[in-house]
C-alpha cells in the first residue's frame, strides 16, 4: 500500500511536471510529499541520528474529495510520515468524513477529523502552508503528531455573528501503542504511579511464590506466610528497585472532547484570537519486568513479566493563541498547558509558550523566526525529580530559538532552510555522546532542510 | 519597548484604514439570482474564505477567482490578504478536508460567463470590463 501511494505521488510529480490537481469527474485528488534532512552538532534529536545527519524525516499525503450535493461533501486523506522511530511510513487514514453543512452557523461531520489544538495543529502535516520546517515544539511536539492529529466521532462547527467561529467534537483518539504518547504515559506510570504499581506487583509475586512453595510440598498456610516474608519489602521500594516497562500491551481512550472558539474581530482586520481544549481518558496495559524475590534454597531467581493496568483520569490541554497579519508580516503567540490527572499520583503539569514572526519579501522568499519554551513538569522546573532518577535536570526543558528561510520555486515546489539554537535536553538522546558520569551540555544546534511538492 | 508599541499601533491604524478603502479598480459581480445588491467588506471576506457558504435565502454560494493582477488587486482591496496568504489558506482547507480549492479562471471573459450562467455565483472583474448578464454588487 505504501509502495502504491509513493508511486502515485512520484508518478504525478514526474508526468504532470508541476500541474495542478487531478479531477476524475466529481472526485478531486490532491497530494503532497516532503523530504527533510536534519543535522545537529552533538546529540540525536527525536530519535533521529541527527549527529551524523539524517534523511529520516518525511511525510506524504493523498486525498480524495467529492461534493455529492450542495450541502454534502465526503472525502478522505491517506497519510504516512517518518521521524526517527515514530510513524515509520505506515499509511494511516489522516481524516475521512462526511460533512453536511446545514447553515452558515451549523455544519455536522462524522468520521475521523483533525483535532483543533492551537492555531496550527490541524495543518501541521502540510509543510506547504507554513514558514517553518518545525512548528514551535512548545505547542506542537513533532513526535506526538501521529497520535494527536485526529479523532474519530462527531463534530459540530460553524460561523457565528461578530467574527466568531466554533468547532466542537466528541469521540475517541485512536490509540497508538507504538506512538510517543503511549511511551510517555508508560514512563510516567512507571515513575509517578509507582506505589500503586508496587502493590499490584507485590500481590502477583506473593500469589506466584505461594504457588511455588505449595508445589514444593509446603502446606498452603505456611507457603503463604513464607511468600509474604519473601516479599516483605515495601511496594514502593520493590518496584523502585526492580521494575522496567518492557512492553505496552494495549492502550485505550474514551470520552475524547475537543473544542475551539476562534474570533476574528470585524473592527480589527488581520487579528485572530483562539482558545482550544482537548481532553481524553486513557487506559494503558503495561508489562513490567520484575525480579522475583529470592526463595529459600533457590538462588538467582528468574525475572518475570507482570501485567499492570494504569488508568489516567484525564489527559487535557488548553491552548490560547493570537495571530496578527499585517500585509506580508505575520505575528503570533501561543500558550499551552497540558495536564495528566490520575487518582494515584500528583498531576503532571506541562507548560509551553512560543512567539514569532514571519515576513514574505517576494513571491519566492519568506523569512521567519520564533522562540519556544517547553517545560515537561512545572512543579519541577529545576529538574530536581530527574536528578534523583540520575538524569540531567535539563531533560526537563527545551528552549528553542529558530530562524527559517522559505523559498517557493513555483506554486507546487518549495524548499526551506532552518537553524535552531537549543537549550535543554527534552527528546534529546544525550546518553550516546556523553561519557559516563559527566553532565551533558544543555546547549546545542540543529539544522533542518526540507523540500516539498504539492498538487 | 515604547517604540515597539508605537510601531504596532501605527501598523494597526494603517491596516484598519486599508480595510475601509474598497478598490477603485475591481468590482464584484453576481448572478442575477443572487438575493443581495450590496455586501459589507467582511461579508465578502467570509464568502471568499469559505466561511459563509449560503446566501440569506439558503441557496448555495458559488464563488470564483481570477489569476493575475486583477486577482492580486481584489485580494489586497477586499480580502486583505496577499496572494501567498490566500493560496496557503485554501491549501489548509484542502488538506484538512474542510473545502476544495476555489474555481479559478484565466480571463475575465470566462469569469463573466461563469457568473452569468451559474445560480448563486459571485466573482469580480476590472471595472472597465463589461459585466454582461450579471449584476454589479456594491461593497461597502
Amino acid at each position: 500500500m505504501r509502495k502504491y501511494m509513493l508511486m502515485i505521488l512520484v508518478g504525478w510529480m514526474v508526468c504532470a511536471g508541476g500541474a495542478g490537481a487531478v479531477d476524475l469527474g466529481d472526485v478531486a485528488i490532491h497530494g503532497f510529499i516532503s523530504q527533510g534532512y536534519l543535522q545537529s552538532d552533538k546529540y540525536n534529536y527525536l530519535s533521529v541520528r541527527t549527529d551524523e545527519g539524517s534523511f529520516e524525516t518525511n511525510e506524504m499525503g493523498l486525498n480524495f474529495t467529492s461534493q455529492l450535493t450542495d450541502d454534502l461533501r465526503v472525502g478522505a486523506q491517506l497519510f504516512a510520515m517518518d521521524i526517527g522511530e515514530y510513524g515509520n511510513d505506515e499509511i494511516t487514514v489522516d481524516w475521512a468524513y462526511g460533512d453536511y453543512r446545514l447553515h452558515n452557523m451549523l455544519g455536522f461531520r462524522a468520521g475521523k477529523f483533525k483535532i483543533a489544538h492551537g492555531l496550527y495543529n490541524e495543518t501541521r502535516d502540510i509543510d506547504a502552508v507554513r514558514t517553518y520546517v518545525f512548528l514551535p515544539r512548545a505547542i506542537y511536539d513533532p513526535s506526538t503528531r501521529d497520535t494527536f492529529a485526529g479523532m474519530k466521532g462527531v463534530n459540530l462547527y460553524g460561523e457565528l455573528p461578530l467574527g466568531f467561529s466554533y468547532h466542537a467534537s466528541y469521540g475517541m483518539v485512536p490509540p497508538d501503542k507504538k506512538g510517543k504518547i503511549s511511551k510517555d504515559l508508560a514512563e510516567y506510570a512507571e515513575y509517578e504511579v509507582r506505589d500503586s504499581i508496587g502493590v499490584a506487583v507485590r500481590n502477583v509475586v506473593i500469589a506466584q511464590t505461594t504457588a511455588a512453595y505449595i508445589a514444593a510440598g509446603f502446606p498452603p498456610a505456611q507457603a503463604a506466610a513464607m511468600a509474604e516474608t519473601a516479599a516483605s519489602i515495601t511496594a514502593a521500594e520493590y518496584v523502585g528497585n526492580t521494575s522496567i516497562v518492557t512492553g505496552i500491551e494495549d492502550m485505550r481512550s474514551k470520552n475524547g472532547k475537543n473544542f475551539a472558539l476562534r474570533w476574528s474581530p470585524p473592527f480589527l482586520n488581520g487579528l485572530r484570537l483562539s482558545t482550544t481544549y482537548f481532553g481524553s481518558e486513557v487506559e494503558l496495559d503495561l508489562n513490567l519486568n520484575v525480579d522475583q524475590p529470592a526463595l529459600p534454597g533457590r538462588a538467582d531467581p528468574p525475572a518475570q513479566t507482570i501485567p499492570v493496568k494504569i488508568k489516567l483520569d484525564e489527559v487535557s490541554s488548553w491552548v490560547y493563541s493570537l495571530e496578527y497579519t499585517f500585509s506580508n508580516l505575520v505575528l503570533f503567540g501561543e500558550y499551552d498547558r497540558i495536564k495528566v490527572d490520575t487518582r494515584d499520583a500528583p498531576t503532571i503539569d506541562i507548560e509551553g509558550w512560543s512567539a514569532g514572526a514571519s515576513y514574505r519579501f517576494s513571491y519566492w522568499f519568506e523569512l521567519g523566526g520564533y522562540y519556544s519554551d517547553y517545560c515537561t513538569d512545572i512543579d519541577d522546573r529545576g529538574g530536581e525529580k530527574l536528578k534523583k532518577r540520575g538524569e540531567p535536570a535539563a531533560v526537563r526543558w527545551l528552549r528553542d530559538a529558530c530562524l527559517s528561510a522559505r523559498f517557493d520555486v513555483n506554486d507546487y515546489w518549495l524548499f526551506k532552510l532552518e537553524g535552531h539554537v537549543m537549550r535543554g535536553l527534552d527528546e534529546v538522546d544525550w546518553k550516546v555522546s556523553t561519557p559516563a558520569g559527566e553532565t551533558p551540555d544543555e546547549g546545542w544546534y540543529l539544522f533542518a532542510a526540507k523540500v516539498t511538492y504539492n498538487f | 519597548m515604547k517604540k515597539i508599541w508605537w510601531i504596532l499601533l501605527v501598523m494597526v491604524f494603517y491596516s484598519q484604514m486599508g480595510a475601509r478603502m474598497v478598490s477603485a479598480e475591481v468590482i464584484a459581480i453576481g448572478n442575477q439570482s443572487v438575493p443581495v445588491a450590496s455586501l459589507s467588506l467582511s461579508e465578502v471576506q467570509d464568502i471568499f474564505l469559505g466561511k459563509t457558504v449560503k446566501w440569506q435565502d439558503g441557496s448555495k454560494i458559488n464563488f470564483a477567482v481570477l489569476k493575475g493582477d486583477i486577482h492580486a488587486e481584489f485580494l489586497k482591496a477586499f480580502i486583505k490578504r496577499t496572494d501567498s496568504q490566500f493560496t496557503a489558506y485554501w491549501k489548509q482547507m484542502l488538506f484538512t478536508g474542510k473545502g476544495g480549492l476555489p474555481k479559478n479562471f484565466e480571463t475575465e471573459k470566462e469569469m463573466v460567463q461563469y457568473v452569468s450562467e451559474t445560480p448563486g455565483a459571485i466573482g469580480y472583474i476590472n471595472k472597465t470590463t463589461a459585466p454582461e448578464k450579471t449584476k454589479v454588487i456594491s461593497v461597502n
